[in-house]
């Protein structure tokens, strides 16, 4: 998310805050910031307290991986026990109506970079701006 | 030492140490890069950031102007939250509205300190809640049907039972 040398500016995104709660008015990537400060029971809890907070969870990798893991092994009943059907998933029948694994998808809203020139003969800085939306 | 001038959104001009200013990765890269002399009365625009949370920032970069870099984030590791210093927790007993505009200005300005401490206190005001409370605390309304409502309760007792 924020490589060394790219400079990231923050967008001003008051228009929509008014109809959205704090977390979620924010820009996605430091939404999912905040979540990935969460334990496995805390962030379990939070994708049930807002659809789209459960949203934004599982459009994030990292933290849609770790939600899963949880819900699962709050399934089978150990951590372990995980890491086995995932091993063994194609071998395991799957129960009917039932996917254990959620998924959700984010996409690249916008990429833009602005070249800054230098005033004094340094070098030019390239900004990228990259936004997140979810599907 | 040599100052830098910071403007707000509402046009108010605070003179702050260049070493302090310098805190922000933002406007550290601007001065550099953009080669602004430290001799000059240079006036740097801050246009998303009002005065009230920007004397916040300085307060608090101004307070943190002697910390050493912060290690690289490391995507696997288990973050701590408790490691949030007194001080900070002090700062921070802020209302959430002003709380959440200082992680849009952290992250605008670059101040990983500032970022990093502002999310875990979001992340603590979400930790150790359940469901319910979690809304009651951001103000959200329930938006699961009661069926889904009925579903997750129903898992909770199951893990609970376990």
């Amino acid at each position: 998310m924020r490589n060394k040398g790219v400079f990231v500016f923050g967008s001003n995104i008051t228009h929509a805050a008014s109809q959205l709660d704090n977390v979620s008015s924010l820009p996605l990537e430091l939404s999912w910031r905040i979540f990935s400060y969460l334990d496995s029971i805390a962030l379990r809890n939070a994708s049930f307290a807002y659809k789209k907070w459960k949203r934004i969870i599982l459009a994030h990798k990292t933290l849609r991986k770790k939600l899963n893991t949880f819900e699962l092994s709050i399934v089978l009943g150990s951590q372990s026990l995980v890491r086995f059907y995932k091993k063994n998933k194609k071998a395991l029948r799957k129960e009917k109506d039932k996917n254990y694994l959620l998924k959700g998808e984010c996409t690249t809203q916008t990429m833009k970079s602005t070249v800054i020139k230098s005033k004094r003969g340094g070098s030019d800085i390239t900004v990228h701006t990259k936004r997140f939306r979810l599907f | 030492m040599p100052n830098i001038k910071l403007q707000s959104s509402d046009n108010e001009v605070f003179p702050v140490d260049i070493e302090i200013a310098k805190c922000s990765v933002t406007i550290k890269t601007m001065l550099e890069d953009l080669g602004v002399d430290d001799e000059e009365e240079e006036v740097v625009p801050l246009p998303n950031v009002n005065s009230a949370i920007l004397k916040k920032v300085i307060q608090w970069a101004t307070y943190h102007k002697d910390d050493p870099p912060l290690p690289e984030d490391d995507e696997n590791k288990e973050k701590r939250t408790d490691d949030i210093s007194s001080w900070d927790a002090d700062f921070l007993k802020v209302d959430q509205g002003t709380l959440f505009e200082l992680i849009l200005a952290a992250n605008y300005l670059d101040i990983k300190g500032l970022l990093d401490v502002t999310c875990k206190t979001v992340a603590n005001m979400i930790k150790g809640k359940s469901p319910e409370e979690i809304r009651k605390t951001f103000n959200i309304k329930n938006d699961f049907t009661a069926a889904e409502e009925d579903q997750v309760r129903k898992e909770n007792e199951w893990c609970e039972e376990k």
